[in-house]
């Protein structure tokens, strides 16, 4: 990640500066994530220094906002192999990096020496908005949009000018949508369940809809730069998973307004749509692992056993794989009914649901394409893992699955105690978060946080070395070919 | 307004059922998926596939179970039994599908 000196765009040369700014927000949303791990087991830490309320926020502000980081870099790096164009407003698009980049800090900073204060007008506009998730203040807000539509035209103007392949036209049509969701989150309304209703349209379409066909497309693009996939087979599988994914995730929506003051037939279009959303995670689980095995099949009738370019790429789009259907898929299908999440909601369910599938389906794949652009930096044909590459993956896959077993079961105890027998209410949130299941729950969360961290740690070391020593061994195989010839 | 929505009461002793059912729905689910994938990519002989339909039948099976255990209204359940049965079907789509693409695919490369 160090370097970018064999890549042909500056599209691409761009692309890695979102990258190592995207690992260096990953690991402030890690640190801040392991502050509020402690202050669950020790409450007292940090106390009126960097409270709860303000560590938690951050962390998961990092979390969106390294992803956003990483998904633009993605896109960058994609547009010049997919449309065949250098991206057509390249200054402008690094303009708008430094610009969302000095933004972002500024935002963290005032987020963190101004943690507490009454709400006003000036607030609102300078400090903090407010609505959880999306607590950027408003100027920030319309900066934000601002460098997403600098960003929009570099994509759509591409698009236009270029090759307009089938992964470009999803990637254009759903960046519109995934854009123009952001603008619901931008205004009040007095009505506090007509605001929490369009608020969901920005939480829900983003993360069960948009972002989930955003990581259709990079796997699409991944399948074809790492294995050779066919492009024919893979743009066939990427419409049925948009048709399928916006097909149960756009009504999907509905489980969210279960509680919020809604009319009641969301109950019953939440249920529906919500039973329906893991299918076409099934179907993305499938694509990989069948185009993987069919192309290792056709490398292998033809006597080359290797048909993949880039194993810790692939390795982590297999995880994506496997990991977007039990986080995203299994731990929600758990409390996405009524029936059941009438008691789950709010618990720590959701919390080992979030960390589980945020993980499994986003991060993972993002992870994937920093690889794919290191290997393109550094003009490496064929990379392989490297013993940090193995650690990094076992570490951060055990210690997020640790952590959303932990926190799967903090949140059955609190079901059980703090819904089911005490009837979920002031006194009964403070009971059930008292009891031993809880504690040593939170405490084996603070652990496998720990474990998480350490495989951080290995990833960013792997990502920023792996491409110097990758690239130094092909030259000197090459070069032992070359006597041995 | 009359609620048009059931919303049962859970016992504490129900939700440890509920979220294995809940799981195992899933599980089986992606093991139909996988037996049919894994039969068309010729790792297990066609034979097999027969038992993926079994996982299909335990799917519908626990999915019912789940909806029980909820008390899923009868609507829901109804809409869920027909998804079970395009679900039966989907796996074959997408690989008739992908056949049909891979042969023009072919097609093409060979007219190149």
């Amino acid at each position: 990640m160090l370097t970018d000196a064999h890549l042909k765009y500056e599209s691409q040369k761009l692309a890695m500066n979102y990258f190592r700014v995207a690992l260096v927000l990953f690991g402030a949303q890690l640190v801040m994530g392991l502050i509020v791990a402690i202050q669950f087991v020790y409450p007292g830490f940090l106390f009126e220094i960097f409270d709860f309320s303000v560590a938690r926020m951050v962390h998961i502000n990092a979390l969106v906002v390294w992803m956003l980081f990483a998904m633009i870099g993605s896109v960058y790096y994609m547009i010049p192999d997919e449309t065949g164009e250098e991206a057509v407003g390249i200054k402008l698009g690094k303009l708008a990096f430094w610009v969302l980049t000095a933004a972002i800090t500024v935002v963290v900073l005032v987020f963190i020496f101004v943690q507490v204060g009454s709400g006003s007008e000036a607030s609102i506009w300078f400090i903090n908005e407010g609505r959880e998730y999306l607590e950027a203040p408003r100027w920030a807000d319309i900066g934000i949009v601002a460098v997403i539509l600098v960003f929009y035209y570099n994509v759509f103007a591409t698009y236009i000018k270029g090759k307009r392949t089938g992964i470009m036209t999803v990637m254009v049509a759903n960046l519109f949508a995934l854009a123009g969701l952001y603008l619901c989150g931008m205004f009040f309304t007095d009505n506090i369940s007509m605001d929490q209703y369009w608020w969901w349209w920005v939480i829900h379409l983003w993360v069960e809809a948009t972002w989930e066909v955003f990581v259709g497309t990079l796997a699409a693009y991944a399948l074809i730069k790492i294995i050779g996939a066919k492009r024919e087979i893979v743009e066939m599988w990427l419409w049925i998973e948009v048709l399928m994914l916006f097909g149960s995730g756009i009504l999907g929506l509905g489980h969210h307004y279960f509680w919020i003051g809604t009319p009641e037939y969301w109950w019953e279009i939440g249920a529906l749509f919500s039973a329906l959303e893991p299918v076409p995670l099934v179907a993305m689980f499938v694509h990989v692992l069948y185009d993987w095995g069919k192309e290792q099949g056709h490398a292998e009738a033809k006597g080359d056993a290797k048909v993949i370019n880039n194993t810790p790429a692939m390795a982590w789009i297999v995880a994506n794989a496997f990991g977007n259907f039990l986080g995203a898929g299994i731990w929600g299908f758990f409390h996405t009914l009524p029936q059941v999440n009438i008691y789950t909601h709010g618990t720590q369910f959701t919390a080992a649901h979030g960390h589980l599938s945020f993980f499994g389906a986003y991060a993972t794949i993002l992870i994937a394409m920093m690889y794919l652009a290191v290997q393109g930096a550094y003009g490496i044909k064929r990379m392989t893992m490297t013993f940090k590459t193995k650690m990094s993956l076992f570490l951060t896959i055990f210690g997020v699955l640790g952590m959303a077993v932990a926190l799967t079961i903090a949140g059955y105890e609190q079901v059980l105690v703090e819904r089911a027998d005490l009837g979920g209410g002031w006194d009964a949130f403070f009971t059930a978060q008292n009891l031993p299941w809880y504690i040593q729950a939170q405490g084996w969360r603070l652990v496998m946080g720990i474990v998480t961290f350490a495989g951080f740690v290995y990833l960013a070391w792997d990502l920023l070395t792996i491409g110097a020593v990758e690239s130094a061994q092909e030259e000197s195989e090459g070069a032992a070919a070359a006597a041995t010839a | 307004m009359e609620s048009t929505i059931y919303m049962p009461q859970l016992a504490a002793d129900q939700f440890l059922g509920i979220f294995i059912v809940a799981t195992m729905v899933l599980v089986f689910g992606v093991g139909y998926a996988a037996s049919i994938t894994l039969s068309k990519m010729g790792f297990i002989a066609k034979k097999w596939q027969l038992f993926g339909y079994t996982f299909w039948i335990l799917q519908v099976y626990t999915l019912y179970d789940l909806g029980m255990r909820i008390h899923s209204s009868p609507f829901t359940t109804k809409v869920l039994a027909v998804a079970m049965l395009a679900y039966l079907f989907a796996p074959h789509l997408y690989f008739y599908l992908i056949d049909e693409s891979e042969k023009r695919y072919e097609s093409s490369e060979d007219g190149q």
